[in-house]
């Protein structure tokens, strides 16, 4: 049996601190002490992906968020070849956030640019984390609600604009 | 969601028998291995969320660990210290009923009884004594032969022990590189099926586990009510039949109209007997599965008896008491990796 992959993983030394520099830098963990950090660190799952491979495709069930460690990953949505760049990630930032609450289709594609590295974190972990470690599950899940709230107050701003400007446009015809 | 083509159901039906082939050639080749790799699976599944909270509180992995191992296995031996004695006594008690001539007096009465019907009816003499003492004294003298295997048992023990201890330490670590291992794109795919079956073998197991033991306790208190002799062997082994469903409350009620009969001399029990293990039946089926076995991992009862069947026809009485729970736990991983691949659609 030879999967380098494999055997790096089993025989890695503790990851390096510049990892948890990372996970400190993303909004949902922000909060948490180092001890806690290093709970999470646990669970996530470190993927490489070469340039131009898919982390995942519009349409797909969801099953977690994925943070850049290293590299570059567009998201994207339509169908491919005539796909349409809305966002390019880097390190420390994260996406898919909305499939750790629901395992829902995923609304856009996510497609690595240069040759990545993702951390991902998923419900079942996040679900595990919160029967083992009840108050750190429930302050990830806080933060993450507290960021969609944001978003969703971001998206009725946006909307009450438009509609105001659809008004406008109405009143001028 | 999905619907899976022709094609990929083939392929998957073919798949399922491909494991099943070389399920049974492993079975074959290395089944004792493969045994104490499964209890020491069983356990360390049964351990680990205990494990997980120790070490969400701050306790180390290792020490959590150590800590959960020292106290399970401390209560399983607590557990054997107290209770096998007094079975061991007590099966040695029946034992002695029996070869005494206890047994033979009640079988003969049933046979006079017999006969006088047979004579009326013209038909030939029926002898029941000998054909059933001989079943019986068969039966005890394999129940002692298995106490003779002590050195095996104790290296199988120490392997289990081994096994589990670092299966539980090291079990998150083993999987998450085995799943590092998985390309990606089946990877979420992957991820989201183990954690199904988990869950699902999870509450299978606690929940036959559970179910044993509450059907156990409550046989054990019937048959005391009731007056029956050695009601602690009775519930002890209405107990351990009923992880085989359908097997426990007939086997308690054997087992308990053979000792009321050979202590007591007469068949008056019988009816109590029968009646309350009827209300066990009942009792476990509409009050304690429904507690602690989750629905989506109860089988059909028709699986269930074919189950038991081949597990007879196959591994004996180890076989009967094995096969449904394993036919369980393959039952989960089959319909989650079935639903998975319906739910995913591959990159």
């Amino acid at each position: 049996m030879s999967n380098p992959i494999l055997w790096r993983n089993l025989l890695r030394p503790k990851k390096a601190e510049s990892l948890l520099n990372v996970l400190r830098n993303v909004p949902i963990f922000e909060d948490l002490n180092r001890s806690e950090l290093k709970s999470i660190e646990r669970i996530l799952h470190r993927r490489s992906y070469r340039r131009g491979e898919y982390i995942f495709r519009e349409g797909e069930t969801g099953l977690g968020m994925y943070i850049v460690e290293e590299g570059a990953v567009a998201i994207t949505v339509g169908e491919p070849g005539h796909e349409k760049e809305i966002s390019l990630l880097r390190n420390g930032e994260f996406f898919g956030e909305m499939a750790l609450l629901h395992e829902d289709p995923r609304s856009a594609n996510a497609v690595a640019r240069v040759d990545t590295v993702v951390l991902g974190f998923f419900q079942p972990d996040l679900l595990q984390l919160l029967e083992t470690n009840p108050r750190l599950g429930v302050s990830v899940v806080m933060r993450l609600a507290r960021i969609i709230a944001e978003r969703l107050q971001h998206l009725l701003h946006e909307n009450k604009q438009l509609q105001e400007r659809l008004d406008e446009l109405e009143r001028s015809r | 969601m999905n619907e899976l083509s022709l094609t990929t159901k083939i392929l998957l039906f073919i798949l399922f028998l491909l494991l099943l082939v070389i399920g049974w050639y492993l079975l074959n080749v290395a089944g004792s291995i493969i045994s104490i790799f499964l209890v020491a699976l069983v356990i360390s599944f049964l351990l680990a969320p205990s494990v997980d909270t120790l070490e969400g509180i701050g306790v180390p992995r290792l020490l959590g660990t150590i800590v959960m191992f020292v106290l399970f296995f401390s209560l399983v031996s607590a557990i054997l210290y107290t209770v096998t004695p007094i079975i061991y006594e007590e099966a040695i008690r029946v034992q002695h009923k029996i070869s005494v001539g206890a047994l033979r007096n009640a079988i003969q009465q049933v046979e006079a009884t017999v006969n006088e019907q047979l004579r009326i009816l013209g038909a030939v003499e029926w002898k029941l004594a000998p054909y059933l003492e001989n079943v019986f004294s068969a039966a005890l003298s394999n129940v002692l032969g298995v106490a003779s295997g002590v050195v095996y048992s104790v290296i199988y023990v120490f392997m289990v022990v081994f096994a589990t201890f670092f299966l539980l330490k090291d079990g998150r670590r083993i999987k998450k590189s085995l799943i590092s291992a998985v390309p990606n794109r089946f990877f979420e795919m992957t991820l989201s099926i183990i954690h199904k079956i988990e869950w699902s073998l999870g509450a299978y197991l606690r929940g036959i586990l559970l179910d044993a033991f509450v059907i156990g306790l409550l046989s054990t208190f019937a048959m005391w009510l009731i007056g029956v002799p050695n009601f602690v062997l009775v519930g002890f082994a209405a107990g351990m039949f009923n992880l085989v469903p359908y097997l426990g409350p007939p086997t308690g009620a054997l087992l308990a109209i053979i000792i009321s009969v050979v202590s007591i001399g007469t068949w008056e029990k019988t009816i109590p007997i029968i009646l309350a293990f009827i209300a066990l039946r009942l009792v476990d089926d509409f009050v304690v599965q429904p507690m602690t076995i989750s629905k989506s991992v109860r089988m059909h009862p028709l699986v269930v008896i074919f189950a038991i069947l081949a597990g007879g026809q196959f591994f004996g009485i180890l076989g009967m008491l094995f096969a449904v729970p394993a036919v369980g736990v393959f039952n989960v991983i089959f319909s989650e990796f079935y639903h998975g691949i319906q739910r995913y659609r591959p990159i």
